[in-house]
């Protein structure tokens, strides 16, 4: 199937990528590698998959149950520290409602 | 020191005969005498050197380690207590984790001490290494020429010796194909014999962490320490692992299946000349050639980058530039940051396979992408059940080539797709899988041979990739180990 850059969009939207932020050239190549990339993959259409189960994991693996004890975990100081931005114990992000969050 | 093996070192050092500093430190010196190479990305000497004279005191006070005293280098996607972990990616730019990978804990516990962080291609999704933030790797045979990928900077480290082991993460190939380009042993275990709990995932249903070592034996030996079930990791399995000695007294093989389809089309003589001198070996040490057939082998490398990718769209949707990582910080919405954060932190190559993984996930072509290729995932196990029943283990080419030059195959992704071919159905199928070098193509470029055995017949496989050690030799180190070629 060819991707046009309509698709692009809305696959990127999905992903919470902007593409509109890169150059034109950059949009359309990977609209162009992502149309071939399907194409290849179009291939399996020849498999006979007539009954066949999704495979999620290749091997069998049973469930396991873990102890339902308490383990020490990284204190707040320790969980904070890779945060971009804070204030305090709390991180800061720019504003989420009130035209912050699908506004964008 | 640096043709010592593994198994030597830490033998060295618990009766006494060198400190596991004065190994480590010399271990600095070579991968500083190496940096051109770019094998390393994080490295800190003074915790590495006090890591050393710890497990010296852990030596003297008689703890009998497995590992004593023996330096290695991890892959950046495995996170490192203190040691910046940031999958070669702006996304994970000054990122320490808070906690540390299992695999590598598990070896300091043995007396490994890990010298640094090496080189990748970006969240581990290449075949060249040229995808990483920091640069590229350079092969330390021909430094015009690629390490492989994703596992870069893992495989040159030990082929330079600047370490004799590291570890690396095996997705499609990640650690197979950069090891048979750099002439050093590259080992994916079984899925589910080593925890993943600490590595940055991936596609999580294909990953699997493994050594890069000089020979045989030292991959048996990181193995033995890393193997078994993790609390932290559901996904392993409680399958009993081999211990050391019954893997380094393995037999050789009886049956040795070869898939047909393997040898069919466009591959290179030179590795078939390769190929042919490793069947060779294990006829000499008793084995006979069957061949198999893995009929639905040509549709490998298309059920990978559709269940790859997906899996891979999913577990980078955590990268949102909130709680850490990088962050854009010239947005003003929270999902502006978001997009902004995840346009701008990831690579080309990244963006283009969460943009493939969203697509086959998305309503209208989840069936017909995702699904189906998950359905051919199947025909792919019960073939290899099938082909396992003819044969202990099976002998293939590891890559189709030997190492190919920086650039060479330009913009196309599909040709490098392709250079995962060999490598690819051991993860759909979690198939234990290793290559071993197998000698130098008339340029001078080494070349392995992959070996795959049944899931957990890890015994198998180690005994004929020890086999075809013994009667091809190991492979020497580069001419330029030393680095000043480059």
């Amino acid at each position: 199937m060819s991707v046009t850059l309509e698709t692009l969009k809305h696959t990127a939207e999905l992903a919470r990528l902007d593409l509109s932020l890169l150059p034109l050239e950059e949009q359309n190549r990977l609209a162009e590698q992502m149309s071939r990339i399907l194409a290849f993959v179009e291939q399996l259409s020849e498999v006979d998959v007539e009954g066949e189960e999704p495979m999620t994991h290749p091997i069998a693996l049973p469930t396991t149950l873990a102890e339902d004890v308490a383990v020490p975990a990284p204190g707040a100081a320790v969980m904070l520290a890779n945060a971009p931005a804070r204030s305090g114990d709390e991180i800061v992000v720019p504003r989420v409602l009130d035209g912050g969050g699908e506004g964008g | 020191m640096a043709d010592q093996t593994c198994l030597e070192i830490a033998a060295s050092v618990r009766s006494g005969q060198q400190t596991a500093e004065s190994v480590v430190s010399a271990a600095l010196a070579r991968m500083e005498a190496t940096a051109s190479l770019g094998a390393f990305v994080h490295v800190d000497r003074d915790r590495a050197l006090a890591d050393a004279r710890a497990v010296d005191a852990r030596v003297a006070a008689g703890e009998l380690l497995p590992l004593a005293g023996v330096p290695v280098a991890v892959k950046d996607n495995l996170c490192t207590e203190g040691l910046e972990t940031s999958c070669a990616s702006k996304m994970l730019g000054g990122f320490v984790a808070t906690y540390e990978a299992t695999a590598v804990s598990r070896l300091r516990a043995a007396g490994a001490v890990v010298i640094g962080k090496t080189n990748m291609d970006e969240f581990a999704m290449g075949s060249s290494g040229e995808t990483s933030v920091f640069g590229r790797a350079l092969n330390p045979w021909d430094t015009e020429r690629v390490p492989g990928g994703s596992s870069s900077g893992s495989a040159v480290a030990v082929s330079s010796r600047a370490v004799l082991a590291s570890l690396g993460s095996d997705t499609g190939g990640s650690i197979r194909q950069p090891a048979s380009f750099c002439g050093v042993v590259g080992f994916k275990p079984t899925y589910g014999r080593i925890s993943r709990r600490g590595l940055v995932a991936f596609a999580s249903s294909l990953d699997q962490i493994g050594p890069f070592t000089t020979d045989v034996a030292d991959a048996a030996l990181l193995f033995s320490v890393m193997a078994g079930q993790d609390g932290g990791d559901m996904t392993t399995s409680d399958a009993p692992v081999p211990a050391l000695d019954e893997l380094l007294h393995a037999p050789a093989p009886l049956r040795v299946g070869v898939p047909k389809e393997y040898l069919a089309e466009g591959l290179n003589p030179e590795v078939r000349a390769r190929l042919d001198a490793a069947l060779d070996a294990l006829k000499a040490e008793g084995a006979e050639i069957v061949e198999v057939s893995l009929p639905h082998s040509k549709y490998a490398v298309a059920t990978y980058y559709i269940l790859a990718s997906a899996e891979a769209s999913s577990n980078l949707a955590r990268f949102d530039g909130v709680r850490y990582g990088h962050r854009d910080t010239t947005a003003t919405s929270l999902i502006d940051t978001y997009r902004r954060t995840r346009t701008f932190g990831f690579g080309a190559e990244v963006r283009r396979r969460i943009m493939l993984g969203t697509f086959v996930l998305s309503a209208g072509y989840y069936d017909a992408y995702y699904q189906r290729a998950q359905k051919v995932r199947s025909v792919f196990v019960r073939e290899f059940e099938a082909a396992f029943r003819q044969c202990d283990v099976m002998l293939t080419p590891t890559a189709p080539t030997a190492a190919f030059k920086f650039g060479e195959h330009g913009d196309d992704p599909l040709t490098m797709y392709l250079a995962d071919i060999y490598t690819i159905p051991a993860n759909l199928a979690g198939l234990p899988a290793m290559s071993v070098p197998a000698g130098l193509t008339s340029d001078g470029l080494p070349v392995g041979v992959q070996l795959l055995a049944a899931p957990f017949a890890e015994k198998s496989l180690f005994g004929a990739a020890l086999a075809l050690e013994r009667r091809l030799g190991k492979m020497e180190a580069p001419p330029a180990a030393s680095g000043e070629k480059s």
